[in-house]
């Protein structure tokens, strides 16, 4: 089972599924390739976890799916963002921005 | 549910089965896998490796897939019906647990639904009259006479009406028989007379037609008739035409005005109801009542509490009322009689006698679904630790332990709703016993029906009972899931197996009670059986003829009418001879008790006077019924009207008042030595009023000497149930009065004991299906842990055990909870049979001989139970026990 390098914290990985669609639509398996891209390798991200999560933003509305042909044309799910979707990542974005400086501003001080 | 939903509902339990979003999700992770694989293929990996590497990396599908499932939105639903489906399928599969547990359940759940449909709609129901819980019945009593029950008369009721003021009406109602012309026969038919509201008071609307209106009471009113539900059905035909009818009844067009719907009467069923103007009695007495206190003491009284008053307030007030009584009309009420009067709550007068029964049914099924309940759950628990490792294989491929819970908790509900189901059919199959038992101890029980409010009864407790004790040995089977996989189903065997036994001991108190209660009403009904009522019951016939009183003058006409009668009935093919009395055997009359001197005693003013049972008989009386002579001579043609007065008695009454000398000779008198009567013979004792009664003091006056007797004693020739059309033919030849209730002695000795024949047959049968279900449940359990410990006796025999004394152990461990069941029973016994006690005919509810044998048979069975599945294990070979294990 592979682990990811660095646990994510409750909801990160949320945003992070959120923000790799905002380019374009993507299925399940380029969303996690797409994560362990971006990070450098940093991120792995678990199916066990990734699916369920998929699966829970489509239930809150924020991400929309349809079938699709993946680029070896294989019929595939393909995710992608709606316009909740895109007000609730700007949301996360922001609050990840701040308490990532508070996080930052608590380690600085010695 | 709407219909979409329902059709989503049907696709979903569809055989190919799973949801379609399960399929979809399906497709979508082979794509991650293909993926993943194609990744690995393209690092240069074989195609085979690549393969491997996804599945690696993909991890436990299951688990996930559970986890989409539940992301999704509305998917509990879906969890539900895949939960149902599954049971279904895993019931399907171990049928015989299965069908043991819904028959156990249905067995409970039956018993109960049909008890508390009788419970619900005689006890609980509110009584089907508008105003049904603002009903109360006026009782009057006296103590200082030592009279529980004295009828009001018209002026005391006139009383009640003027001075209380609790009650918005206060109506009466005598019941009288009169007979009915105008039909293909002259018809008896017993009438309720009625104050004109009456059924405006009771809140009773017309099935047809109308009730009686204000003005009907009037002395000088036309007559009219509403009839009852029943006799509109069993006497008209239903004939919707019937209202408007005209019928001849004491000399007098009656016009009928409505007919009654269904509803239960008290106290009596009564085929007619007329306004009180149209009793010729009630009228007559109301005519000439002129001061008279005593005028028609023969009424009950109803009344309708005003809003505002309790049944205690009321009856306070009744009571004060009642207390005025004597001292205003000293000269018209004996003196120190005390007379008393209350009210109490017509719904609870009308169903008191039920209780006691009633009760008995209720504990009877509870501890009917509490065996149930034992047995299912003993059934669940051997399944779940035989499950044990399938659930701990399903749990590692990722089930969530709460899906696990929810798994055994959806099987105990299907399971329970099942026995729920087939415990309705039950319900229902034996509802119609139930119903005619319960109907003789209320006018009630012949409205009892499942309804809604018992079928959410049966819900509730199929659900309570199956999710409570399918569940809870769940618990144990969940827990430790890794040992349970290593080592099959041991690992928790131990503590499944001293709860199963737990169970098992709880099963056989609970058998041991009923068998008990069993035991204890089939002594009494034998006891019953085996009592000598006295007289002959075979080729018996009884009638009763209705003298319709305003068609003869006087009493010498009706004198010789009946005398004539019994010459002609006696003469009719079929009949060997035939007589009258005014008693019938087992007709549940009451005696006719009557003070009386006997002649050369002192009388001591202060002591109440000897009191004997009076009855009119004619002298082939004792000829039908086999009566024996003692000593004198029996009654005879001699004994005409103005012959000397004699009687005979029977022998309670020559002991208790001539114990050492002989009564023959002596004379009685009733009326202060105005008449004295001289005994002439004493005749063998019978029981007229019911096997279970004692014998009473009997004085027979002749015919023709004293009062009127109206039953016929017809010896027959044959069957005498076909005796009856040539008696009424012969009856009918003679006049037009009623010979009605036909029914052979022998019939109504059956009769005598139908309510202690079936009360002990119902707990009879409750307590073999619960012996059954207890002892199939020991050796089901000495079974299992004896495979348990295979290796262990294997053991033990390699190492030198003698079998028998194996034997002895294992049945001596298995016979440790049967003991301890049977005492736990003892005290639940011993409180049932005080449930029982008011039932009970000459046994004690602690009746050493009835316990004896529910202990021996109980433990006898428990023991077979229990030897037979352990001389199997004895008997295997030590070796191949030792491989086994």
């Amino acid at each position: 089972m592979t682990k990811a390098n660095v646990d994510l914290l409750q909801g990160t990985l949320d945003m992070l599924i959120l923000k790799t669609l905002q380019l374009a639509p993507q299925h399940g398996w380029g969303v996690s390739q797409r994560i362990q891209q971006m990070s450098r390798n940093v991120l792995q991200v678990n199916q066990g976890s990734l699916y369920p999560a998929l699966h829970r933003l489509q239930r809150h509305g924020y991400i929309g799916a349809e079938w699709g042909t993946s680029e070896n044309n294989r019929r595939a799910k393909y995710y992608r963002l709606t316009t909740k979707g895109k007000e609730q990542l700007a949301d996360e974005a922001r609050n990840w921005d701040r308490l990532s400086r508070a996080v930052s501003a608590i380690l600085q001080t010695v | 549910m709407g219909k979409r939903a329902w059709g989503g509902l049907l696709a979903r339990l569809r055989s190919d089965g799973r949801p379609a979003e399960d399929r979809v999700l399906d497709d979508e992770l082979s794509f991650h896998l293909e993926m993943e694989a194609d990744k690995y293929r393209h690092q240069g990996l074989g195609d085979e490796e690549a393969r491997r590497r996804a599945r690696m990396s993909f991890g436990a599908t299951q688990r996930f897939k559970e986890e989409c499932r539940d992301e999704r939105k509305g998917n509990h639903f879906d969890m539900l019906i895949q939960d149902i489906r599954y049971a279904l399928r895993t019931l399907g599969k171990s049928w015989g647990f299965t069908a043991t547990a819904v028959l156990t359940l249905a067995l409970g759940i039956g018993a109960n639904t049909a008890i508390f449909s009788i419970i619900y709609g005689v006890l609980l129901r509110p009584l089907p009259y508008e105003h049904g819980n603002r009903l109360v019945l006026l009782q009057q009593s006296a103590p200082g006479a030592r009279i529980a029950n004295v009828q009001a008369s018209i002026p005391e009721l006139y009383d009640y009406r003027e001075q209380a003021t609790s009650f918005e009406e206060l109506v009466e109602y005598h019941t009288m028989f009169f007979v009915l012309l105008g039909k293909d026969e002259p018809q008896r038919i017993q009438a309720g007379v009625v104050s004109d509201n009456f059924f405006d008071t009771l809140g009773v609307a017309p099935l047809l037609g109308r009730t009686f209106v204000e003005g009907e009471d009037d002395l000088d009113s036309e007559a009219v008739l509403v009839l009852s539900y029943d006799y509109w059905r069993n006497a008209h035909g239903a004939d919707p035409d019937v209202v408007g009818q005209v019928y001849e009844v004491n000399t007098r067009p009656h016009t009928v005005v409505g007919v009654l719907p269904p509803i239960p009467q008290f106290p009596n069923a009564v085929d007619v109801y007329m306004p009180t103007s149209a009793c010729p009695f009630r009228a007559n007495a109301e005519r000439n009542m002129a001061g008279n206190r005593n005028a028609f003491r023969n009424l009950f009284v109803f009344g309708r509490l005003q809003d505002g008053a309790t049944v205690d307030s009321a009856s306070a007030e009744i009571a004060g009322v009642a207390s005025r009584f004597e001292a205003d009309f000293p000269d018209a009420y004996p003196a120190k009689m005390n007379l008393t009067a209350g009210v109490v709550d017509l719904k609870q007068e009308l169903t008191r006698n039920a209780r006691p029964v009633l009760f008995m049914l209720l504990a009877t099924a509870g501890l009917v679904l509490l065996i149930a309940c034992a047995n299912v759950a003993n059934l669940s628990l051997a399944r779940v630790m035989r499950r044990e490792q399938e659930v701990a294989v399903r749990a590692a491929l990722g089930a969530s332990r709460i899906r696990l819970m929810r798994q055994l908790f959806t099987e105990s509900a299907v399971l329970a709703i099942i026995g729920g189901a087939v415990g309705l059919v039950f319900a229902y199959v034996g509802l119609d016993m139930l119903v005619e038992f319960a109907g003789r101890y209320t006018p009630r029980a012949a409205t009892v029906t499942i309804d809604g409010w018992v079928l959410a009864f049966t819900l509730l407790i199929s659900l309570g009972t199956g999710i409570a004790f399918g569940t809870f040995p769940a618990f144990p089977g969940t827990r430790d899931l890794g040992g349970a996989i290593k080592d099959g189903a041991r690992s928790t065997a131990a503590g499944g197996l001293r709860l199963r036994r737990a169970l098992i001991a709880a099963q056989v108190a609970l058998a041991f009670i009923l068998l008990i209660g069993a035991g204890l009403t089939l002594r009494s009904l034998l006891r019953l059986q085996a009592i000598d009522p006295g007289f002959d019951t075979e080729h018996v016939l009884t009638a009763r003829v209705s003298l319709d009183f305003t068609a003869f003058n006087g009493m010498t006409e009706m004198h010789d009418y009946l005398q004539e009668l019994v010459v002609a009935i006696g003469d009719s093919p079929l009949v060997r001879t035939a007589a009258l009395t005014q008693k019938p055997p087992y007709r549940q009359t009451n005696p006719n008790l009557a003070d009386f001197v006997i002649e050369g005693r002192a009388v001591e003013e202060t002591q109440t006077r000897p009191q004997l049972d009076l009855n009119v008989v004619t002298h082939e009386y004792f000829e039908v019924l086999g009566i024996p002579l003692l000593s004198g001579r029996l009654l005879d043609s001699r004994d005409e009207p103005n012959a000397a007065p004699v009687a005979v008695i029977n022998q309670t009454l020559a002991r208790l008042y001539w114990p050492e000398e002989e009564p023959i000779g002596a004379r009685v008198t009733f009326d202060d030595g105005d008449t004295w009567i001289t005994i002439v013979g004493v005749a063998g004792d019978t029981r007229l009023y019911g096997p279970e009664t004692s014998v009473t003091a009997e004085f027979y006056r002749p015919f023709g000497q004293a009062g009127m007797p109206t039953w016929l004693m017809i010896r027959t020739v044959g069957d005498p149930a076909s005796a009856g059309q040539s008696v009424k033919d012969a009856a009918y030849a003679l006049g037009a009065n009623p010979i009605s209730d036909l029914q052979p002695m022998a019939a109504l000795r059956a009769d005598a004991v139908a309510s202690p024949r079936l009360t002990a047959s119902l707990l009879g049968i409750f307590a073999v299906l619960a012996l059954i279900v207890t002892v199939t449940g020991i050796a089901g359990v000495m079974a299992f842990s004896i495979t348990q410990r295979t290796r262990e006796l294997g053991l033990r025999m390699a190492l030198g055990a003698q079998p028998q004394r194996i034997l002895a152990m294992v049945v001596r461990q298995g016979m440790v909870q049967v003991i301890i069941g049977l005492a736990v029973g003892l005290a639940g016994a011993i409180a049932f049979g005080r449930v029982l006690r008011g039932l009970l005919f000459e046994v004690q509810p602690s009746d050493p001989i009835t316990f004896t044998a529910a202990l021996l048979a109980l433990a006898a069975a428990a023991l077979i139970a229990i030897v037979i599945p352990a001389r199997r294990a004895v008997a295997v070979d030590p070796a191949i026990a030792l491989r086994q294990g």
